[in-house]
């Protein structure tokens, strides 16, 4: 998963998206007015690997101070905005307060680190849809308190966007908000780090309870129409790799002629978890569909891992191309199969210095053998669709996750 | 460990695997911190939670070796490798489900492997 030394060895960014996208099948979409643009390319950090990033508008509540911010991570395996303070003025934004009446932050967790920062109100726009003054996290807020010794105690902080990886990240997971029962309830303690505090001062801030309504919002629940939940389609790849590869994250299910659903395979879900059931080599896992996954990851101690000390670890290396096949239970009961092709990352990585994007990148990604992750991989060439909890829409009632 | 428990309400309990000890620390059904112990010293500890554990207390004296190695390989917000020779620390997930386990290779007991740490 070292990257950094991938790119340091092979610098060759894609400077201009145009001239890149030859080869992904990375045509310009003609977009309707709840459709985005999606590109998986190189990134702000030039290092990217199968990341897929939109565009959106922050704007102050009541739609002054707009700030267009390119780059931002969709990921299904999170809820809400949240973007690098470096690339908005979050001085215009108001403070979210707490109960005390205390400015809100949060700790946000990741494998990787922290991401730190004030939740904000603010106006999002994406396509020509808004969400109207939603709780957003501005990571590495510098008008922000510093961060608190708990918030630093997991690991690195992600405050930056070389350190973050992205301008920011739209999380568009079945989820309302970013955490939760389990942050309203009670504040965080002990031995596990929390996520929401509120800071009377600069230099002091403690673990709050955060209202359901108050934490960080998924925006799209907040649209004025086509917020049922969204639609992830990313155009198929021909080769083993490709310089960029184009898609769109359109909003609304069946509230539109360009979001019918066909008959997509409804996955059965846990609606607490977003968890889904994945059968592979004879075992049940517990899985995830993941856009924020660069790869599929999942346990297989027959396919050949790359090794510890190589750019690849992490991930398998195979001496040829193996085809593995998984079975995915829906929500009928039944259960569908699923063929992936599991290359060798080396070789991957290496092909082209060009090539960000890779439809047969998978490993064991250091997870529990009884999990299986569909990352990004499962997207390409599909119409992934994720619906919001209580909400209605022609494949029933949310959260529901589907794929066709 | 004790403080660890107070601190977080949570139940503890050991178990003799022989040349090792493990001690886990578990708060709610799906939060579990476990620590491996040989000779009254830690040789591992593993985490599963829906938050990330405190490794600046989980990893001590290592905890800025891990911090500092894994400013290099950090690539994917789902999992994070480091390895040197004194530790390797491996962290996945996501928000609400995160797992991971860090050893010392050189201080594991005879006949004791990375496999025994879960």
């Amino acid at each position: 998963m070292i990257y950094r030394i991938f790119r340091t060895l092979w610098l060759g960014p894609c400077f201009l998206i145009v001239a890149c996208s030859g080869g992904g099948g990375g045509t310009d979409p003609v977009l309707g007015p709840n459709e985005v643009a999606v590109i998986i390319d190189s990134g702000p950090t030039g290092s990217s690997i199968n990341m897929p990033f939109t565009t959106v508008t922050v704007c102050a509540p009541g739609g002054s101070s707009c700030r267009t911010i390119d780059h931002v991570l969709v990921d299904t395996g999170s809820a809400g905005l949240r973007i690098v303070g470096s690339k908005i003025d979050s001085s215009v934004l108001p403070a979210e307060s707490d109960a005390n009446g205390d400015p809100v932050m949060e700790c946000t967790q990741f494998a990787d680190g922290d991401a730190w920062g004030s939740i904000k109100l603010a106006d999002v726009r994406i396509a020509n849809e808004e969400a109207s003054a939603v709780p957003i996290q501005v990571i590495g807020d510098p008008n922000a308190p510093a961060v608190p010794d708990n918030c630093s105690q997991a690991g690195n902080g992600l405050n930056s966007v070389a350190a973050f990886g992205s301008n920011g990240v739209l999380g568009v997971e079945g989820f309302d908000q970013d955490c939760g029962p389990t942050c309203a309830l009670s504040p965080s303690s002990g031995s596990y780090t929390p996520f929401y505090y509120g800071c009377p001062t600069s230099t002091s801030c403690a673990s709050i309870a955060q209202p359901l309504d108050q934490q960080v919002q998924n925006p799209v629940g907040h649209f004025t129409t086509d917020n049922n939940g969204i639609m992830l389609e990313l155009s198929p790849i021909l080769g083993i790799g490709a310089p960029s590869l184009g898609g769109k994250l359109v909003f609304g299910i069946g509230t539109q002629s360009n979001n019918a659903v066909g008959n997509p395979h409804i996955l059965a879900i846990d609606p607490a978890t977003s968890r889904t059931a994945t059968t592979y080599g004879g075992l049940q896992k517990i899985s995830y569909v993941d856009s924020g996954s660069n790869a599929l990851f999942f346990v297989d101690s027959s396919i050949p891992a790359c090794g510890d000390n190589d750019v690849a670890s992490g991930f398998y290396c195979p001496n040829t191309k193996t085809l593995k096949s998984a079975s995915v239970e829906l929500d009928d009961g039944s259960q569908t199969i699923i063929n992936f092709t599991v290359d060798n990352a080396d070789n991957l990585l290496f092909s082209d210095p060009r090539f960000t994007v890779f439809s047969t990148l998978a490993g064991p990604g250091f997870l529990p053998a009884d999990r299986f992750v569909w990352g990004l991989p499962f997207f390409i060439g599909k119409t992934v669709i994720f619906a919001l909890p209580d909400k209605f829409t022609p494949l029933g009632t949310g959260p529901l996750i589907a794929y066709q | 460990m004790e403080s660890d428990r107070l601190a977080a309400k949570a139940s503890s309990q050991v178990a003799d695997h022989g040349g090792y000890a493990v001690y886990e620390l578990r708060s709610s059904p799906e939060a579990s911190i476990k620590e491996y112990v040989a000779e009254g010293a830690v040789f591992a500890v593993s985490w599963e939670g829906p938050a990330l554990p405190n490794l600046r207390q989980l990893l001590g004296s290592y905890f800025e070796t891990y911090k500092t190695a894994a400013q290099a390989e950090r690539t994917s917000h789902r999992s994070l490798v480091v390895r040197t020779p004194d530790l390797v620390v491996e962290s996945s997930g996501r928000m609400g489900a995160f797992f991971g386990r860090a050893y010392l290779p050189r201080s594991f007991p005879a006949g004791v492997t990375v496999d025994d740490v879960q």
